[in-house]
């Protein structure tokens, strides 16, 4: 199993056109971010073309990694869900939303349950369970899903401008949390 | 707010704010269009947008990994490292028009390789020299390839060497109609001597063709050209 130090130097030779440790990223790294891929567009065909778009850009990013002050797998996970969200806000209409029962990937936690069950000890769960049970629930949803403002108004039920300053209080709110 | 912003928020909770809204991912498509371009011409909007990114990355913790299909990864090898095969059959390796262009050695160019070091022993006399000049009409470089047929060594010199770094440049005998073989890499920094092996030896003839290309540091990993030719010669005797 790779670890962040391993990640790290692989991303380091890829950025010297490292051939091979494109490979071994790739082996150690697409079941996540495919897992990642398919939560958000929730259709196995698009989630390979994001993938490889994905890859594409972590090949020719490489050398971008040292000046963003990420750890690598968080870099990775983020063009993932960048690709993967703009493919979803491209789609004609927005309304497809896949209730996670029906999902493509059935093995993780839904966003609910993480919610309302008691954490790992995870900083950030720590911080969410610390807001309003709906804000919290719509933070996991657009991380996870990749849902837009609009489509959490309409989960929830409420006025575009009332989700748009639900989640503008709670990423503050997370962010003292977690500076705390 | 439907087009996304125009110009970036000037105060800093707003830039925060949108920081966040972007790294969460709850932005409309247009939004995230300009956003984009935000990141890409400010740095510390781009440094605010890593930082939110990897403060909300444990969230994906819990997200199951699921082994991709293997068509994603050889669609990928096909579309960032394309082989040579495919363009060989159309590019400059087949052009007929091409290769009779190639000159052989002109006087300026003989009077520059006896100036130049040659292998130290005394040759046999059955040993004789086989000289290329290397160039392209789409390149600078040009190399001059020296052949001692009794001793097996090449010597090959860069004239206007402007290798890139990373990258080696890798010597190619090309049979027509037969995928070239790779003598081996050098740096061209100065005159470098390459060992031609016995398989090879008997192919070494005046009409032959040696080309140069410029591979990833070590060498070209497929065992074919997948650079870019940068110079082509035929050999022919001094």
């Amino acid at each position: 199993m790779a670890n962040t130090q391993d990640i790290e130097y692989l991303l380091g030779r890829v950025a010297l056109r490292d051939r091979d440790a494109f490979e071994q990223l790739y082996t150690h790294t697409s079941a996540k971010l495919f897992g990642v891929c398919l939560r958000i567009l929730n259709d196995r065909a698009e989630a390979e073309d994001a993938l490889q778009e994905v890859y594409v850009k972590v090949w020719k990013r490489a050398d971008t990694f040292a000046q963003r002050g990420m750890s690598p797998m968080s870099w990775l996970i983020a063009i993932a869900r960048n690709q993967a969200i703009d493919v979803v806000r491209a789609r004609k209409s927005e309304t497809v939303e896949l209730e996670e029962a029906g999902s493509v990937a059935t093995q993780d936690i839904n966003p609910e349950e993480q919610a309302i069950s008691a954490s790992e000890g995870r900083r950030i769960d720590e911080c969410i369970e610390e807001l309003d049970e709906r804000h919290a629930v719509a933070v996991r949803r657009a991380y996870v899903h990749g849902n837009s403002y609009e489509e959490l108004a309409n989960h929830f039920d409420v006025p575009l401008n009332t989700m748009r300053t639900w989640l503008r209080r709670s990423l503050i709110k997370l962010k003292e949390c977690l500076e705390r | 707010m439907t087009d996304g912003p125009h110009i970036l928020p000037e105060s800093p909770e707003d830039r925060q704010s949108l920081a966040a809204e972007y790294a969460l991912g709850v932005l409309s498509g247009p939004e995230r269009a300009a956003v984009q371009q935000f990141v890409e011409g400010d740095a510390e909007f781009a440094h605010l947008v890593a930082e939110w990114e990897e403060r909300l990355s444990p969230i994906a913790d819990d997200i199951a990994p699921v082994t991709p299909p293997p068509r994603v990864w050889s669609g990928l090898q096909n579309r960032l490292f394309p082989t040579i095969k495919s363009e060989a059959r159309h590019g400059l390796w087949w052009s007929l028009a091409f290769w009779r262009s190639v000159t052989l050695a002109s006087i300026v160019v003989a009077g520059v390789l006896f100036a130049m070091p040659l292998f130290k022993t005394v040759p046999s006399t059955v040993s004789e020299t086989l000289v290329a000049t290397l160039e392209s009409a789409e390149h600078t470089e040009k190399f001059v390839a020296l052949y001692e047929t009794g001793h097996a060594i090449l010597t090959i010199t860069a004239l206007a060497p402007n290798r890139l770094p990373e990258s080696d440049y890798e010597l190619w005998l090309v049979e027509i109609q037969t995928a070239p073989v790779s003598l081996g890499i050098f740096a061209g920094d100065t005159s470098s001597q390459i060992p031609v092996p016995e398989p090879l030896q008997s192919k070494f003839v005046i009409g032959i063709k040696l080309a140069v290309s410029s591979e990833p540091a070590g060498g070209s990993p497929t065992g074919i050209p997948t650079g870019p030719v940068l110079a082509l010669g035929t050999v022919g005797e001094l």
